[in-house]
């Protein structure tokens, strides 16, 4: 994550512990309860703290106003494909009916109705399609392992909260977990 | 879920059904893997000798491989109705038989997805009817409903199988955090990375959302399209507008069924008894009642129809249908669809596990009979002097019982391979019952 000071009037303390432009440690803090994790994060938002994580095994939607990013692109994502899907099912099977333009049975080439099926399941395909890849593009889908950092138990039955510091800012981003009551807090 | 208490145990029930299985497991893969040898076998000497193997001939022209076709895609349907409709009706026991679901349905489509191709009997040129283009400008003939099929069931299945995908990722990053050996580099492979960040949830709970109402149009447009096979034709007892929902109404009939056979023997066999409970089993045999009523509903509007027409050739076709060559058919499509299930009025019932899988099996018997019924009483046309009659042979038996093998062998592969709970969305739902428990002890 990009390391920066969104607000220069926060205090000092904040200032001195975001400044560097690249995270050299993790701070960790871990929750039991997604309520304790939300409190947390919006605690961290209200201090104005851009570098801040939160991991749980629950979709972490309920915790999104206490974190700075909010929402998603896939939704427009999706709409622009499916738009694709329409207008491309549509052009696809007008187009390669004129290119094959004998009169059977008087009847014309083209015909709308019968391509509302391809424009309808191309919208669909093409917006699902859009979709994933829209998700694995903000999700940064990859098939490596977790960094260091990541604990196991995020995926069972712990709350994370990663404050991202430098090595002389370690003690500002502990007093912060301290001060959100997290139950224990790791470094890496 | 009255033991799974906490996250953790969740996480164990769920995953433990991961743990490497027995010889008993390997043993039965290796029973079906016999029946899918044989089935390719018999298809590769279809390819040999010709489709004559196959009883298909003047007048039925589509024989057992359509039959299955339309089986098996409307097997797939009820996935989607429990993953995606039911989502966005935020009903909540779905989440504990939704992933089982979506993998039935992913299945059922490559099931259904086999006998196209064997049908065509020229395997090899299958390729012709994908929009591409080419020297000769020769494109498919999109007002064609089989063209239309081919796209409507390609899009179904790669949109059940990116839902499915997506759906199971962060269950894949629990399994990879669970796991040990050459099996954590697999699911470190297919998790793709998720590490339960914010920033990933984010996406993907949009992404799932946009999945479920993108993949509901397809649980009404799926069928529809498949019975537009039949009546864009004019031939009598198919020529007719019931056909779309009729069809739909069949298909989630019979894929509701199906879950319930699936699943019975799932949830003891994997011990999941505390998270599938018989609550579930109970709500899709409620909802098995529903389908039947509608169906019979279509089977007699049909019948109507078909009378009050005054039309010769369709009443006799109905009278015939009946009463004739397939009348043991027709009977026991409508006992096995329409009166059996409403024996799930009754609660203990619906609520016994012989009865419910007697009663589902039943069910699925009916669902094929009623794809015979209607595909082989081609043999019935405008004129007597082409009658004739449909049986399958025994090249076509092999196949099918192939496919039926083909299509557990991979649902029991998935149900010791991937997690077969969506672990997320049960302690989503737990997190819920918390919360409303909450407010009204506040």
């Amino acid at each position: 994550m990009r390391l920066a000071i969104l607000d220069k009037m926060q205090p000092e303390a904040v200032q001195r512990l975001f400044e560097a432009k690249r995270p050299e440690v993790t701070v960790a803090g871990t929750f039991s309860d997604i309520h304790a994790l939300e409190q947390a994060a919006q605690r961290l938002k209200d201090a104005h703290l851009a570098e801040y994580e939160a991991f749980g095994p629950v979709p972490l939607v309920e915790i999104e106003s206490g974190m700075r990013r909010q929402g998603s692109f896939v939704r427009a994502v999706a709409t622009m494909g499916g738009v694709a899907g329409v207008v491309g099912g549509f052009a696809l099977a007008l187009w390669s009916s004129t290119l094959y333009d004998l009169v059977v049975g008087g009847k014309p080439p083209t015909a709308l109705v019968p391509y509302v099926v391809v424009g309808y399941e191309l919208t669909i395909l093409v917006a699902c399609i859009s979709t994933f890849i829209a998700t694995g593009h903000g999700a940064k889908f990859l098939p490596v392992p977790p960094p260091p950092e990541f604990m196991a138990r995020y995926s069972s039955d712990t709350f994370g909260l990663h404050l991202y510091c430098t090595k002389t800012q370690v003690d500002e981003a502990r007093r912060l977990l301290e001060e959100s009551e997290a139950e224990e807090i790791h470094e890496f | 879920m009255a033991e799974a208490t906490s996250f953790a145990k969740i996480n164990d029930t769920v995953l433990s059904t991961l743990d490497p299985p027995g010889k008993k497991y390997w043993l039965v893969i290796g029973l079906l893997l016999c029946f899918v040898a044989a089935m390719f076998l018999t298809v590769g000497y279809q390819v040999l000798v010709g489709i004559g193997i196959a009883g298909m001939n003047h007048p039925v022209g589509w024989g057992s491989y359509i039959v299955n076709f339309v089986f098996w895609v409307g097997i797939a349907h009820s996935g989607t109705l429990i993953s995606a409709v039911l989502y966005l009706f935020k009903v909540r026991w779905r989440t504990a038989i939704c992933r089982s679901s979506e993998a039935m349905t992913v299945i059922a489509v490559m099931t259904a997805g086999l006998f196209p191709l064997f049908h065509l009997g020229r395997i090899w040129v299958f390729w012709w009817l994908m929009p591409y283009p080419n020297a000769a400008d020769l494109w498919p003939n999109f007002k064609s409903p089989l063209v239309w099929d081919v796209i409507a069931v390609t899009t179904y299945f790669t949109v059940s199988a990116m839902f499915f995908y997506l759906g199971m990722i962060p269950d894949l990053a629990a399994a990879r955090d669970r796991a040990t050996g050459w099996r954590k580099k697999f699911y470190t492979i297919i998790s793709l990375g998720w590490q339960q960040r914010y920033e990933q949830w984010r996406h993907y709970a949009r992404a799932y959302a946009c999945f479920a109402c993108l993949a509901t149009p397809l649980v009404v447009s799926v069928h529809s399209v498949v019975s537009w096979d039949f009546a864009m034709s004019i031939l009598p007892g198919w020529h007719t507008t019931i056909f779309a929902p009729y069809f739909v109404a069949g298909a989630i009939h019979s894929g509701l069924a199906m879950v319930i056979t699936l699943l019975l023997p799932m949830r003891k066999l994997l011990k999941l008894e505390s998270i599938i409970t018989m609550t579930h089993l109970e709500r899709m045999a409620q909802l098995n009642i529903l389908m039947a009523l509608i169906i019979g509903y279509a089977y007699g509007t049909e019948v109507f129809i078909a009378a009050y027409s005054i039309n010769q050739f369709e009443w006799e076709f109905f009278l015939w249908r009946m009463f004739g060559d397939y009348a043991v058919h027709y009977w026991i499509m409508v006992a096995c669809n329409c009166v059996i299930p409403l024996l799930f009025f009754f609660k203990k019932i619906r609520t016994n596990w012989v009865s419910l899988l007697v009663i589902s099996l039943l069910i699925n018997v009916g669902m094929w009979m009623e794809r015979f019924v209607i595909i082989a009483s081609t043999a019935h046309d405008f004129l007597p002097s082409s009658w004739g009659l449909y049986a399958l042979t025994p090249a076509e038996w092999i196949i099918m019982v192939g496919a039926f093998a083909w299509f557990f062998m991979l649902f029991l592969l998935f149900a010791k391979h991937l997690p077969s709970v969506a672990i997320s969305e049960i302690k989503e739902l737990k997190l819920h019952e918390a919360h409303l428990d909450r407010e009204h002890a506040g």
